[in-house]
């Protein structure tokens, strides 16, 4: 199967739906503890901006942010599976791990849940309604954006308030990091529309591709447990 | 001739790779990145200028100018001296291979004159500082994580940047280039990872990005600002930049009044000098720049030469008068305070935010208000307080019974070292000339 017959396949869920997937996958990310969700979640983000590129791009320049996209996640599984990301190794007390100032969880029954996450799913819907809000004021429309791409404000709103939201309520640089990409598929998205460049495109790829490795040895770092243990 | 730019960007990453495949052997790495930094010094002081050295990829050209050429040839020899301090006192053995990346990425972001290209390159060039400054060590995470979340939203800020100006000289494009320096170079309300660098790094790692790195961002914003001039006559970019920086400045002080331990105290110094380098972007060009090397020259000396003297301190239990004399005259540098070699920078810059015109370089300053200078020297005195009170700390008397004397090669090397600074500050000639060369190369 080509790029264009996947297209063809997944024609019902261009324009708008996408859009409101693009959300649900947002407000998942946002709220989600797990790493292992998030990372499903990054990874259908990936895939649903995807379909909205094309309606700007070439498909087989947006299969090209989408290939970006999964070598990200994979970047981020590996990085996720080393440090063993959320749990502690098992012959590491807590106390002995006190110096990392993990985020604190609490456990309900067999879950573990982050003390954030009260303040994540109330902050996440908020968001959402400030977007929504946002985008139907005139004065906030964004520019360059006719009829045909209006929905994509909706998208970039979202991208990037749900990622600097995302960044601010946590200090783990592997949850930050993931933010991060977001903030960046955002402007992509707005930028997509005003350039269309191939210049633009390997930038935004490169800048995509350094940011999640420099977030690997950042977490990598952050869990260097033998220095801690010294 | 494209061999020696060839030279420039893939030589330090084939060094670098060395580096990395020997982080086991410490001084192995040290020894590569020494010599590395060392020999591109003396290819660059070797190299004829000529307008012929640009190198074309995919049809994109990269042109290394007689300015590019000094400004990296400083950038190389500081980084050579920084290597070499990594032998006495050692950084992570990932620090050299980034630093070294890093300076690539420089590199290229300051020989393009795309601005797309050039402002992605200088982003992965801070991105991966993100990575000297963190380098295996936890407690500096949240340091490099603030480095990268500011260099990516820099560079988002720069793509909007290079769309807006094709459109005119509007405000918008005024307001993102504030943003921009405000956020690469610790302008407030971005200057919280400042402070924790200076108190948690090494010092190779305190002066390769507050000395090398902050000088690259700078001369990428200098060469940005000469091709669009009128960005700097405009009123609104001189007051924010200004006020911003008069806020830094203050809050500076605030901090170093608040600091309880000599590490605190010189963050709180160096953000008040990243403060009056950021007001230089409001000068006409030549003059900003001229002024803005000055301060970055006086920053490395004087950063290097206080934190060598708070190494020398943190090592030793007991008094060591000659470290601590290092040390304060190191920070009084940084402040700027008359009869050290930060006083030069520093009266440049308050009498020009001072006086309603201005002569500095035969070029004239316009001043809007005299309340800005007041406020400076507010953040002046005050850091200045806290430093003597820092010092009369340190000489209170102590129940120590055994004072063991710090030794005489120690002695005579400092001496050697204050005098040398203090010769400085009293003919600052060869700065001031070194400073005005790469004025007048930016023409």
């Amino acid at each position: 199967m080509t790029i264009f017959d996947w297209l063809e396949r997944f024609e019902f869920l261009r324009g708008l739906p996408a859009v409101y997937l693009v959300m649900i996958t947002a407000v998942i990310i946002m709220i989600a503890w797990d790493w292992r969700i998030v990372l499903f979640a990054l990874a259908a983000h990936y895939l649903l901006t995807g379909l909205l590129f094309v309606d700007v791009l070439d498909p087989r320049l947006a299969i090209v942010k989408v290939l970006v996209g999964l070598f990200v996640c994979l970047i981020m599984y590996i990085t996720a599976r080393q440090v063993n990301l959320g749990k502690l190794p098992p012959d590491v007390l807590s106390e002995e791990a006190a110096e990392l100032h993990q985020e604190q969880r609490f456990a309900v029954g067999p879950l573990r849940i982050p003390a954030t996450l009260p303040r994540r799913l109330i902050l996440a819907p908020l968001m959402i309604t400030a977007v929504f809000f946002l985008g139907q004021q005139p004065e906030y429309a964004l520019p360059l954006l006719d009829e045909t791409l209006g929905h994509f404000q909706l998208a970039i709103y979202t991208l990037i308030g749900m990622g600097l939201l995302g960044m601010a309520l946590t200090t783990e640089p592997w949850q930050a990091g993931i933010g991060l990409l977001l903030v960046l598929t955002g402007f992509e998205l707005f930028y997509i529309v005003v350039n269309q460049a191939l210049l633009s495109l390997a930038l935004f790829a490169s800048v995509n591709l350094a940011v999640a490795v420099v977030v690997a040895y950042l977490t990598q770092g952050h869990r260097y447990f033998v220095a801690v243990l010294d | 001739m494209t061999q020696l730019p060839v030279m420039l960007l893939a030589f330090p990453l084939g060094m670098a790779l060395a580096g990395l495949l020997l982080a086991r052997w410490r001084q192995a790495v040290v020894v590569v990145g020494t010599l590395t930094a060392v020999f591109l010094w003396w290819q660059l002081t070797n190299s004829e200028p000529s307008a012929e050295q640009t190198l074309t990829i995919a049809g994109y050209s990269f042109a290394l100018t007689e300015m590019m050429q000094e400004l990296l040839r400083l950038l190389y020899g500081i980084t050579a001296v920084l290597f070499a301090l990594t032998w006495v006192w050692p950084s992570h053995p990932h620090f050299i291979p980034a630093a070294l990346t890093t300076i690539v990425f420089f590199t290229t972001a300051l020989m393009s004159p795309n601005l797309l290209i050039g402002a992605t390159a200088l982003c992965l060039g801070l991105a991966v500082l993100a990575i000297a400054i963190q380098a295996g060590r936890p407690q500096a995470t949240p340091v490099a994580l603030r480095l990268l979340l500011f260099a990516v939203l820099a560079m988002l800020f720069f793509v909007l940047l290079d769309w807006l100006l094709p459109f005119g000289q509007t405000s918008s494009p005024v307001r993102l280039v504030v943003l921009i320096a405000l956020l690469l170079l610790g302008g407030f309300p971005f200057f919280m990872w400042v402070n924790r660098l200076v108190i948690d790094a090494p010092l190779a790692t305190v002066v390769f990005v507050l000395g090398v790195g902050q000088t690259a961002v700078l001369a990428f914003l200098f060469q940005f600002l000469a091709s669009h001039d009128w960005l700097v006559a405009d009123v609104s970019f001189r007051q924010l930049l200004r006020w911003s920086g008069v806020a830094t400045a203050l809050i500076a002080g605030l901090l170093s009044i608040h600091a309880r331990e000599a590490r605190q105290l010189l963050g709180a110094f160096v953000l008040l000098d990243m403060a009056f380098a950021l007001i230089t972007l409001t000068f006409p060009v030549t003059a900003g720049w001229e002024t803005a090397v000055m301060l970055l020259l006086v920053r490395v000396i004087s950063l290097l030469l206080a934190m060598v003297g708070l190494h020398l301190l943190e090592e030793r239990t007991t008094h060591a008068p000659f470290c601590l004399l290092i040390f304060a005259y190191g920070g009084l540098s940084l402040l700027g305070l008359p009869l050290t070699i930060g006083f030069g920078g520093r009266w440049v810059v308050i009498t020009a935010v001072a006086q309603q015109t201005s002569q500095i370089s035969g070029e004239v300053v316009q001043a809007e208000t005299p309340w800005l200078a007041l406020f400076l020297l507010l953040a002046l005195a005050a850091s200045t307080y806290a430093l003597f009170r820092f010092l009369i700390y340190q000489y209170a008397p102590s129940d120590s019974q055994n004072q063991l004397a710090e030794p005489l090669w120690q002695r005579i090397g400092l001496s050697i070292l204050f005098i040398i600074t203090l010769v400085l500050a009293a003919f600052p000639q060869p700065l001031l000339a070194y400073a005005h060369l790469f004025a007048a190369l930016l023409q």
